[in-house]
């Protein structure tokens, strides 16, 4: 059972492909771990343990479909699986089970994919780690006192302690990302606009994007391609050579974002280790984290609102208290400070992009520490960004793809992460870069310690 | 702004059923953000600010 807990996407396919394995008995032994670590990790919201083994079976039974054929992965619980119950994680939707698949699950079930079932996280897509909610919170396998991220955490969780080998996150503000570094897995915020939107719980209209998780960059290149289209896995082998490879200090050790030294000393090992393939790292300049932070916040903050509106004024109540005051808090914006907003995300995004004239990558940390404890203060204000800003946001502004990759280790044995930045619409060099690094920075097997 | 004004406020926009508590949170990181908010406008482009009063003739 332990070997296929940690049994990866590609390899798993490639078994089941030569028939050396069935996914029905792969299903089975994850459906049986998830049910195990639940009590630990509340990774899931759903397992869908009858409709996952025949799906399963149902693709022993079948010439495989894909790279992805037979192979068993969850879903954030805000996208809709027909028959099966999406709640977004919130009381909102307590019942609520759609009659339709997301055009991601659709994919992925044309795939051959077997969906287990659907993952905790934070609060449609917007609260915290939360204890007033009608499901526990998601916790990181490398250490359960602390948080996974968010707010795809239950995906990250359950990625990290081989209760799947991939799954799908949502990111509009880093919601991929963060959990990603948090719990050591590979998360990719793809291209604005590459994944389909459709049958997903809305949390903002310009900022998110659904995207792949998974232990290794291989595994999250496979499931990208399932749900974009993209065919980004051919040229995983293209490497770094001769990349122009930006360095983005000012993201992780400058004057107004200065992570722990431990993750300083892993981002510039990750960046000598792509130097050492044939990468030219040189250092640039951005636009300031703060100002992309607060367009970045600004938008978020309004387009939650506009999409929680009604409900708040009806019964606010019925939201955790992290995502009431979450949502609530756009209502106090007003129509110009969104305009402006988006004046400025425009300007930002053509200062983001004239680095790209004379780069093909960006670098720099995915996180500024490893995972915070769940009592740490910060994990349970309503507003914790109003102080240092995000490192990822800024990519949600922009639109460009960014890529949280595992890069070393704290003090504490927590997983640290190194961000990967590319054009829009270049994931394939973005995800053949990440291969390489990965490739060199020896960590891509590590595991939590866990039943 | 004054609680008692951004209690006020709220319920103007239809939000009266928000508690104290909540109203106190949200009054906090509403005032949290107005260094974000002057930060979007201060750094506008020239040709993305809007026009400075007055806009008509000189009285």
């Amino acid at each position: 059972m332990t070997e296929l807990a940690w049994l990866g996407a590609a390899e798993g396919a490639r078994r089941i492909a030569a028939g050396r394995l069935t996914s029905a008995a792969w299903t089975e032994a994850l459906l049986d771990r998830a049910a195990a670590l639940q009590p630990t990790l509340a990774a899931w919201i759903t397992l869908d343990r009858d409709g996952a083994l025949a799906a399963a079976r149902a693709a022993d039974a079948g010439a495989p479909r894909s790279p992805l054929h037979g192979v068993p992965l969850g879903l954030k619980d805000c996208i809709d699986t027909a028959g099966l119950r999406t709640t977004g994680h919130s009381r909102l939707h307590l019942h609520r089970v759609p009659t339709q698949d997301a055009l991601i699950a659709v994919r992925l079930r044309a795939a051959g994919a077997v969906i287990l079932g659907k993952h905790a996280m934070y609060e449609l897509s917007y609260g915290g780690p939360s204890f007033d909610l009608p499901f526990p919170p998601a916790r990181n396998p490398w250490d359960p006192d602390r948080i996974p991220g968010g707010s795809s955490s239950g995906t990250a969780a359950a990625v990290a302690s081989g209760q799947g080998p991939i799954g799908v996150g949502t990111d509009a503000g880093g919601s991929i990302r963060q959990p990603a570094a948090y719990c050591g897995v590979v998360g990719l915020k793809p291209t604005l606009g590459l994944v389909s939107r459709e049958g997903v719980l809305p949390m903002t209209f310009t900022m998110g994007e659904a995207g792949p998780m998974a232990r290794n960059v291989e595994d999250a290149a496979l499931l990208l391609d399932a749900i974009a289209g993209t065919a980004t896995a051919a040229t995983l082998g293209a490497g770094v050579a001769g990349a122009r490879i930006g360095m983005l200090r000012s993201f992780f050790d400058g004057p107004t974002v200065r992570a722990k030294p431990e993750v300083v000393a892993a981002v510039e090992n990750a960046l000598s280790r792509l130097s050492a393939l044939g990468g030219r790292v040189a250092e640039t300049v951005p636009p300031a984290p703060h100002d992309l932070d607060a367009c970045g916040r600004v938008i978020l903050l309004a387009e939650a609102f506009a999409n929680h509106e009604a409900q708040l004024r009806a019964d606010p109540a019925v939201y955790g208290r992290l995502a009431r005051h979450r949502f609530a808090l756009g209502a106090f914006l007003s129509a110009a400070d969104l305009l402006q907003a988006q004046r400025r995300r425009m300007a930002l995004a053509a200062g983001m992009d004239a680095l790209f004239e004379t780069h093909d990558l960006l670098v720099c940390a995915a996180e500024v520490s490893g995972a915070p404890r769940f009592d740490d203060a910060v994990s349970a204000e309503s507003f914790p960004f109003v102080g240092q800003p995000s490192l990822r946001i800024p990519f949600n502004l922009t639109g460009h793809p960014a890529l949280a990759l595992p890069c070393g280790f704290d003090g504490a044995g927590m997983p640290l992460s190194v961000q990967i930045v590319a054009r829009r619409g270049e994931e394939a060099r973005l995800l053949a870069a990440a291969a390489a690094l990965e490739a060199r920075l020896g960590v891509r097997d590590a595991r939590p310690r866990l039943g | 702004v004054t609680p008692e004004d951004f209690a006020a406020w709220a319920a103007r926009l239809g939000l009266e059923k928000l508690t104290p508590e909540d109203l106190d949170q949200l009054r906090q990181g509403w005032i949290g953000m107005q260094p974000q908010l002057a930060r979007i406008r201060e750094g506008l482009r020239e040709t993305d600010k809007p026009p400075a009063p007055p806009l008509g003739l000189a009285r």
